[in-house]
C-alpha cells in the first residue's frame, strides 16, 4: 500500500481515536469535580479582573534576596485561608448532605481536631446547574465550630430569659459575649446536620434576631 | 460633614508629585518598609506623631519588648488583652509573628536609628490577641477583640484578619450585619474607624464576603493589596476586591517590618511550620496593606486634631485623596470603590488643606 492509501485509511481512524480520548478525559474531569468553577456556567461574579504576569513577583523576590531578607510567606490561596488542607489530614467523624433549598445543598463533614474548639464542620456549598437542575455548581466552602452557634437575641431579652429559653429547646448558653445581646449557644451534636437543625430551631424563636455560624480557621490575612 | 468619594484622577496629585519635599528618618531599613511605596516620606515633613490618637490592633498579639515597638505601646508592660484561649508568658505574646509585623507597619519607632520606621514614628497602640500560634481564630473571638479595643477608646482599629464566608445569600448577609451591629454601632457612638484587610482569596467580596471587611457600616474601611503602587499598579492576584465592598488598595507585597525578637515558630498558609527571621522580615497580603491605611488615618487625625474632625469626615478626606488607577497595568478602577491606591503624602497634604 502506498503512502496516500495509508493516509486515507488511517487518518479517519486516528481522528476518531483522538476525539474519543478527549471526550473521555473531559467526562472524567467533570465526574471528579475538576471542572473549573464559572468557566462554562453562569456566575454571579460580575466584576472584570485583569492581571498581568508574575514579572513583578520575580523582580521583588530578587530585591529581597539582595537585601539579605527571606520572604517569609506569600498570600494565601482560597483553600489555604480556611485551613482546608490541615483539616483534610483528619478523618471526618460524621458526614452527609443537607438540602437547604431547591437551589442549594451542602456536603458537610465534621472533624475532631486538637484545637480550642474540638469539633469543626467543613461545609461545601453546591447550587443547582441551570442546565439540568442538579446540585453540581460548587460555590465555595465554609468552616465553622460544629457544636455552637452565634446568636443575637432581641432587645429586652435578659441573660436569665435567654438561659431559660435555651433550656426549653435543649440548648445551653456557652458564653454571653460582651457585645450587646450576643451569645454563644451550644447544642447536642448528634449527627452531621445537627447545626442546621439548631439554626432552624433558633430562627423560629420570637426571642432571636439573627443566627450565624461561628466561622473558624485561618483568620490572618 | 461627610465628604463624597471621588473616583476620578486627582489633578492635585500631579502637582504634588513634583512639589513636595521629603523627610527621611535615620532608621537604616526605613525605605524597605513603607516610605517610598506609599510616599510616606512626603508626608513626614508635615507630621510623624500619632500619639494623640489611640490605635487598636486585633491580631495574633505583639512582641511587647521589641526595640522598635515598645515605646509606641500605650502601656508597654500590659499592652492589651488575650481572647485567643491560649496562654503564653504574657497575655498578648505574639507566637505567630503576624501581629508584630502589622504593628511595625503602623508604628515602628521612627528616627531611633534602628530597624524600620512605621507610618507613625510615635504612637499609642493597644492590642487584642485573638489567634493562636497557627493564626486560627473563631469569628466570636474577633468580635470580642474588636469590642475590647473600642472599650479602650481606640480611634483607629486595624483588623488584618477576618472570616471568609463565600456564597452568602442576602438573608445571611443581613444576619452577619446584625451580629456585628453591636460593634459597628459602638464604633459609630465612639467615633472610631475600623480598617480591615479585604482578604487573600482572590475573590470579589461583593459576592464572597469576608467579615469584618465586608460590613456595610460607614465606620469600616476595606483594603485590598497592590504591588508598589506608583511604579506598578498591579493588584496582587490573591487580593480580594469589590466595586461595592473594597474601598482602596495599598502595597501588600513583601513588606519589610518588625518580627518578634524571641524564638518563635510561625506557620505558612498551608500549615507548614517554619522558623522566622528574627527582629525584621518580609510578609505579603492584604494584612500588610490595611495597617498602611490605619497608620495614615492616625497620622492625618493627629495632624488635624482629634477634636477638629470626626471619623466619617476623616474617612472621606482619605478616600477623596487616593491615587486613581490609570489602567496602564491592567487594573480596572471599578473593582474598588475609590478606584485608587494609598498615597500617604497626598493624604497628609489634604489634611494640611483641611486645617487651612
Amino acid at each position: 500500500m502506498d503512502l496516500k492509501k495509508w493516509i486515507f485509511v488511517l487518518g479517519p481512524v486516528l481522528f476518531l481515536f483522538v476525539f474519543s480520548m478527549r471526550a473521555c478525559v473531559e467526562t472524567s474531569q467533570q465526574e471528579l469535580g475538576l471542572e473549573e468553577q464559572g468557566e462554562s456556567l453562569p456566575t454571579t461574579d460580575t466584576a472584570t479582573r485583569v492581571f498581568k504576569s508574575k514579572k513583578t513577583t520575580e523582580k521583588k523576590a530578587t530585591e529581597d534576596s539582595s537585601a539579605g531578607e527571606a520572604v517569609n510567606d506569600s498570600p494565601t490561596s482560597e483553600d489555604d485561608s480556611v485551613g482546608t488542607k490541615a483539616l483534610d489530614e483528619f478523618e471526618p467523624i460524621m458526614s452527609g448532605e443537607y438540602v437547604e433549598s431547591e437551589t442549594r445543598m451542602y456536603i458537610q463533614k465534621i472533624y475532631e481536631v486538637s484545637s480550642r474548639y474540638p469539633y469543626i464542620m467543613k461545609q461545601e456549598i453546591y447550587e443547582t446547574s441551570p442546565l439540568d437542575g442538579a446540585y453540581k455548581v460548587f460555590r465555595g466552602e465554609r468552616q465553622f465550630v460544629a457544636d455552637h452557634i452565634l446568636v443575637k437575641f432581641k432587645e429586652g431579652w435578659t441573660e436569665d430569659m435567654v438561659i431559660s429559653a435555651m433550656a426549653k429547646v435543649g440548648f445551653l448558653v456557652r458564653r454571653k459575649m460582651n457585645t450587646e445581646q450576643l451569645y454563644l449557644i451550644s447544642f447536642p451534636m448528634l449527627k452531621h446536620d445537627s447545626w442546621n437543625e439548631a439554626a432552624e430551631t433558633l430562627r423560629s424563636l420570637d426571642s432571636v434576631s439573627s443566627v450565624v455560624p461561628d466561622i473558624y480557621g485561618k483568620a490572618l490575612f | 460633614m461627610i465628604l463624597p468619594v471621588k473616583a476620578a484622577w486627582n489633578p492635585n496629585g500631579v502637582d504634588y508629585l513634583f512639589s513636595s519635599s521629603s523627610t527621611n528618618p535615620n532608621d537604616p531599613s526605613y525605605d524597605l518598609a513603607v516610605a517610598s511605596d506609599v510616599r510616606a516620606n512626603k508626608a513626614w515633613n508635615r507630621n510623624t506623631d500619632c500619639s494623640s490618637v489611640k490605635i487598636g490592633i486585633v491580631d495574633s498579639g505583639i512582641d511587647k519588648d521589641h526595640d522598635d515597638l515598645t515605646s509606641n505601646l500605650a502601656n508597654p508592660s500590659s499592652p492589651g488583652q488575650n481572647f485567643s484561649g491560649v496562654s503564653a508568658s504574657y497575655p498578648v505574646k505574639d507566637e505567630n509573628s503576624h501581629g508584630t509585623h502589622v504593628a511595625g507597619i503602623i508604628a515602628a519607632r521612627g528616627n531611633n536609628g534602628i530597624g524600620v520606621a512605621g507610618i507613625c514614628w510615635t504612637a499609642s497602640m493597644v492590642v487584642a490577641k485573638v489567634t493562636d500560634a497557627k493564626g486560627s481564630a473563631a469569628l466570636s473571638d474577633v468580635v470580642d477583640g474588636l469590642n475590647y479595643l473600642l472599650d479602650q477608646n481606640a480611634k483607629v482599629i486595624n483588623a488584618s484578619l477576618g472570616s471568609y464566608v463565600p456564597a452568602t445569600t442576602e438573608s445571611e448577609n443581613a444576619e452577619f450585619e446584625d451580629i456585628f451591629s453591636g460593634i459597628t454601632s459602638k464604633a459609630a457612638s465612639k467615633g472610631a474607624l475600623i480598617v480591615a484587610a479585604a482578604g487573600n482569596n482572590g475573590r470579589n467580596t461583593d459576592v464572597d464576603r469576608t467579615y469584618p471587611a465586608s460590613l456595610s457600616s460607614n465606620y469600616v474601611i476595606s483594603v485590598a493589596s497592590n504591588y508598589e503602587g506608583f511604579s506598578d499598579e498591579e493588584l496582587l492576584n490573591t487580593s480580594n476586591y469589590g466595586g461595592g465592598t473594597v474601598h482602596l488598595s495599598a502595597p501588600g507585597y513583601s513588606i519589610h517590618s518588625t518580627l518578634p525578637e524571641y524564638d518563635y515558630t510561625a506557620y505558612s498558609f498551608n500549615g507548614n511550620p517554619y522558623t522566622g527571621t528574627k527582629n525584621y522580615g518580609n510578609k505579603s497580603g492584604t494584612s500588610m496593606a490595611a495597617p498602611m491605611v490605619a497608620g495614615t488615618l492616625a497620622l492625618m487625625w493627629s495632624h488635624i486634631g482629634l477634636n477638629d474632625i470626626d471619623a466619617l469626615s476623616l474617612k472621606g478626606l482619605l478616600l477623596n485623596n487616593v491615587e486613581s488607577y490609570s489602567g496602564t497595568d491592567g487594573v480596572p478602577g471599578n473593582i474598588l470603590i475609590t478606584g485608587g491606591f494609598l498615597d500617604v503624602g497626598l493624604a497628609l497634604e489634604a489634611a494640611e488643606d483641611f486645617i487651612n
